[in-house]
């Protein structure tokens, strides 16, 4: 359809023309159901075949490990809400939402951190970087599937707010890849989760930003 | 929107059209163009511009018409498109400096109505704080008193036409608009001082 019209009566004679049934967008529970499942399968399917970490029983005890675990779930899930429900056009959104998805992705970083300078029952840790590149990797390919679920959610109804949409969608997928490698990967050390679990998370929420008017606009 | 039908009549033929309706979609298109210019107009001066974000709110609404939701109030839906596409114009035209203008422009159209402001805030003279320090202090307000304030105040929307956008009833309208009154008055006040 074209995108000048000499006059507004034209336009909506063409609008008119051109109106057929169309298939109302199932409601926001339904979808978020949906894009919920469609992005765990992958991950549960990851940790399946690679398998979990073997001290993960222990850890279940350790709060640096639980907290950043349990910030980057509560992200995944509100944003994957917020990606579902911000992609009509009258979204509103529950106070706070946006501040839950953020500090998912705030939060294990400041954790290993804290971690890195002694607090958690750890010593203070040496300043020595290992090169698990394989870490860096699988967040991103562990976050490719679930980002594509959500964009293509979006992209089904109508964005008023790409900006939170798009952002929320890549935090989401990323920190689903996140919690999949943290489970999966026996790595402590606090520089070892800044740089290769939580420095790509940080690049694949800058990403949906700034791509986020590409993909939804 | 005074002499049109309601927005309930809006969402009913908006279930129509989702049917493939075409009369219906004649109708309801022809029903929506004066609010929606009368939004634009309080937001936008020259008719041109106007007029091309009209289009581009129409071909909006065409696009988005499947997540109209049956049962579900139409008038905040089809005010967040055209709030969008506004919003996305401006950007398009210059994003900041463009805004900047235009909002000195609505400043110096809205100072025409500062005498009613100005009783609002107990204040003869508040043009000074219009043009310095309104658009700071509305920022400052939450959403929905800002909204209610911009949809009525400077919008020139009536309670029962903003209550409608909001998706709110007209006496929670007149208690947002209230109470924004008065934090601004409050921050304005402050400002002065």
């Amino acid at each position: 359809m074209r995108t000048k019209w000499d006059s507004t009566y034209d336009l909506q004679q063409a609008l008119v023309s051109d109106v057929r049934p169309v298939t109302v967008l199932p409601s926001a529970g339904w979808r978020f159901s949906r894009v919920l499942v469609l992005s765990i399968l992958p991950q549960v399917g990851f940790l399946g075949l690679s398998g979990v970490r073997r001290d993960l029983f222990a850890q279940l005890h350790n709060l640096s490990f639980l907290l950043p675990a349990l910030g980057l779930f509560l992200a995944a899930v509100f944003g994957a809400s917020l990606v579902v429900r911000s992609s009509v056009p009258n979204f509103e959104s529950f106070r706070g939402e946006k501040l839950v998805v953020l500090s998912g992705l705030v939060l294990g970083a400041a954790t290993a951190l804290l971690s890195g300078f002694g607090f958690f029952g750890f010593g203070e840790s040496e300043w020595k970087l290992d090169s698990s590149f394989a870490c860096a990797i699988a967040v991103f390919a562990l976050a490719v599937w679930p980002a594509l679920v959500f964009v293509f959610e979006a992209r089904r109804g109508f964005n008023t707010r790409p900006k939170t949409t798009g952002f929320a969608a890549l935090t989401a997928a990323a920190c689903f890849a996140v919690l999949s490698v943290n489970l999966h990967c026996p790595g402590q050390h606090f520089l070892h989760l800044l740089v290769w679990h939580y420095a790509p998370m940080f690049l694949i929420s800058v990403a949906g930003l700034l791509a986020a008017r590409r993909m939804l606009g | 929107m005074q002499g049109q039908k309601g927005t309930s009549d809006w969402a009913t033929l908006m279930c129509r059209v989702q049917l493939g309706d075409s009369n219906a979609y004649r109708e309801l298109l022809q029903e929506l163009a004066p609010p929606v210019r009368g939004f634009l107009s309080s937001k936008l001066r020259n008719k041109q511009d106007i007029d091309e974000v009209l289009q581009e709110t129409l071909m909006a609404v065409h696009r988005a018409r499947h997540t109209y939701r049956p049962g579900t109030p139409f008038a905040p839906w089809v005010w967040s498109i055209a709030h969008y596409k506004w919003v996305d114009w401006m950007r398009k035209q210059g994003r900041s400096r463009r805004l900047n203008k235009e909002m000195a422009e609505q400043n110096n159209l809205h100072s025409q109505q500062s005498d009613e402001v100005g009783r609002v805030f107990g204040e003869s003279d508040s043009r000074g704080y219009l043009e310095d320090d309104l658009e700071n202090a509305l920022r400052e307000l939450k959403p929905p008193q800002r909204r209610a304030i911009e949809l009525m105040k400077l919008g020139g929307l009536s309670a029962g036409e903003t209550a409608a956008a909001m998706g709110v009833t007209v006496s929670n309208v007149k208690v947002l608009a209230h109470r924004g009154y008065i934090q601004l008055r409050q921050r304005l006040k402050g400002r002065m001082k």
